[in-house]
């Protein structure tokens, strides 16, 4: 590892990061207190409209009952579209910097010109990127305990959800750092990896309401992303998670090596 | 030792040419200009050179370490100023100097400060705040900052005053003087003619030529006039003038090779003055830019060309 390429992602990133991480915290803790009191007075009539179960069937992935404890109704802090959305732009902002914005900006020659190899440069920014996820995670996790005051779900269970939110970053940031080494163009590469999410999200949306839609499911990368399962079930997402850890580390290691063969060309 | 050589190195990108089997040397401590036309492929050859592109055949070394599989390792001897120079914005020269010191694992902090003041440049300054003239600074500074044994600079004096021009062409005759070698490429041509040993001329991604600057001037030629006495009768053609017109008691043509078999030509005749000019090197360079010039075969190793073709 490489003292000075930490620095420069440091120095890059620290305000966006410390943004996000506040972003999620507060959203967290306001978003795990207001929840069980909202469904507490209308969980019994919300639950025997049928549509209102299909979103909350497409929201947490797995179908619900007709009865949600107060930690499944929690759940919903998990998967809201607006924390899944602030690690997505963290996602797409993180991990396009290296190396599509630089070659994008020709600032890559600044820095590829130094005596370390593209392997390193690559490396570091996928630890740091790592390491802001598991930040990132962390942050939700205590904004989630401190907003669900006593009644959240027990703490091995919250973290068999963070590993399932953790493994579901890994597989996008792999997708994420693919499409980073492919193009010369930020613009490009962040069209695409954001039209892989937007089909993702949508097609775990699309079965509860379109039943043939199940045989496609397994397509979408939220499939793999079921804290209801963990909460209300007691299940342990082993398959889920292996699975999100063999579509990152796939698309990571095309990416490696798509960003050891390329031109850099930023003329 | 040399610190530049490639072997047949071609690059394309799809269609359009790069470089087409570059055959070059540049020996260390060597002030060697690349020259061209935009477009040439002054800057894929530095870019190869660098690893940032891969060739499509051939081969680079730098310092005898091939320039693909040991780019690494041939990094640590480079200082590299690029062309179209685009810096962080929120980098100040303070900062840039210690980035690069820790990613160089070197402490870069003297050698970062000797230079601010040489070149005149605010390092607590951002990028951001910066005129094109002051990155170019910092870009070179960057470029120096820790020593290289290589400085591949392309186009290095552009968006700078002649001061600075002038200051760096000092620090670049030191440091050439010292035994760093310094590859470069350039539109200006009384800059290459005030740093270079020896200069290469590409033109569409083909080296058309590569030679010492002296030979160039050689064969450059020198505009020569001649005006005779009244009633004088030049005997015979004049040795060595090329593109001779006569225009009554005043003869104007261009100088080729040496000039004492004109003197000594001239010696016994009715002349009443001679004007020898110095080499023109532009009109050469041009001729060779211009796109329907002859191409001349040039030898990397050698250096040689045939100097008839020129005529």
């Amino acid at each position: 590892m490489n003292r000075g390429l930490w620095l420069k992602v440091w120095r890059e990133y620290r305000f966006v990061f410390l943004w996000l991480l506040l972003g999620v915290l507060v959203f967290e803790v306001i978003v795990s207190a207001v929840l069980p009191n909202f469904f507490e007075e209308s969980a019994a009539h919300m639950l025997s409209q049928p549509f209102i179960r299909n979103i909350l069937t497409a929201l947490l992935g797995s179908e619900v009952g007709d009865k949600l404890s107060p930690q499944a109704i929690l759940t919903a802090a998990w998967v809201h579209p607006v924390l899944l959305s602030l690690f997505w732009a963290h996602l797409i902002l993180f991990c396009t910097r290296m190396p599509v914005a630089e070659i994008d900006r020709g600032t890559a020659d600044l820095w590829f010109a130094l005596p370390v190899t593209r392997l390193a440069h690559y490396l570091t920014e996928s630890f740091a990127c790592l390491l802001t996820g598991a930040l990132l995670i962390l942050t939700a996790l205590a904004g989630h305990i401190i907003g669900s005051g006593n009644q959240h779900a027990a703490i091995p269970k919250l973290l068999l959800v963070c590993a399932n939110l953790f493994a579901l970053y890994i597989a996008t940031a792999g997708f994420a750092y693919l499409c980073s080494t492919l193009y010369s163009r930020r613009s490009r590469a962040i069209g695409l990896i954001f039209a892989v999410i937007l089909f993702s999200f949508f097609l775990s949306f699309l079965v509860p309401f379109w039943p043939p839609g199940k045989y496609v499911a397994f397509l979408g990368l939220l499939h793999y992303y079921r804290p209801i399962q963990v909460i209300a079930h007691d299940q342990v997402p082993m398959t889920d998670i292996l699975i999100l850890l063999g579509i990152g580390l796939t698309f990571w290691t095309l990416g490696a090596r798509a960003f050891r063969r390329r031109d850099l060309a930023t003329t | 030792m040399e610190a530049i050589r490639t072997e047949r190195l071609s690059k394309a990108y799809g269609e359009r040419i790069g470089v087409t089997e570059l055959d070059l040397v540049v020996e260390e401590g060597a002030v060697f200009g690349l020259l061209g036309p935009n477009g040439a492929g002054k800057t894929t050859t530095m870019r190869l050179l660098l690893g940032f592109l891969h060739a499509n055949s051939g081969r680079a070394t730098v310092f005898g370490r091939d320039c693909g599989a040991e780019s690494t390792r041939v990094k640590r001897d480079i200082g590299y100023l690029p062309g179209d120079l685009r810096l962080p914005l929120w980098m100040s020269g303070r900062e840039a100097g210690r980035m690069m010191g820790a990613v160089r694992r070197r402490d870069l902090r003297e050698s970062v400060l000797e230079l601010g003041e040489y070149l005149e440049l605010d390092l607590d300054l951002d990028v951001r705040s910066m005129s094109r003239g002051m990155r170019q600074k910092l870009g070179i500074l960057l470029a120096l900052a820790h020593g290289p044994r290589l400085l591949i600079l392309d186009e290095p004096t552009s968006a700078l005053d002649p001061v600075t021009q002038a200051r760096l062409y000092d620090r670049l005759r030191e440091l050439a003087s010292d035994g760093t070698t310094i590859f470069f490429s350039s539109h200006v041509l009384s800059e290459v003619e005030g740093l270079c040993d020896r200069v290469a001329i590409l033109r569409r991604g083909r080296l058309v030529a590569n030679q010492s600057l002296d030979y160039l001037r050689v064969e450059a030629g020198r505009a020569v006039s001649i005006l005779w006495h009244p009633g004088a009768q030049p005997s015979g053609e004049p040795p060595g003038i090329v593109e001779l017109e006569r225009q009554g008691a005043l003869w104007q043509g261009r100088l080729q090779g040496p000039v004492r078999p004109l003197i000594d030509w001239l010696q016994p005749q009715h002349y009443e003055d001679l004007v020898i000019e110095e080499p023109d090197l532009d009109s050469l360079f041009l001729r060779y830019y211009a796109e329907d010039s002859v191409e001349i075969e040039a030898d990397g190793t050698s250096g040689r060309f045939r100097p008839g073709d020129l005529a």
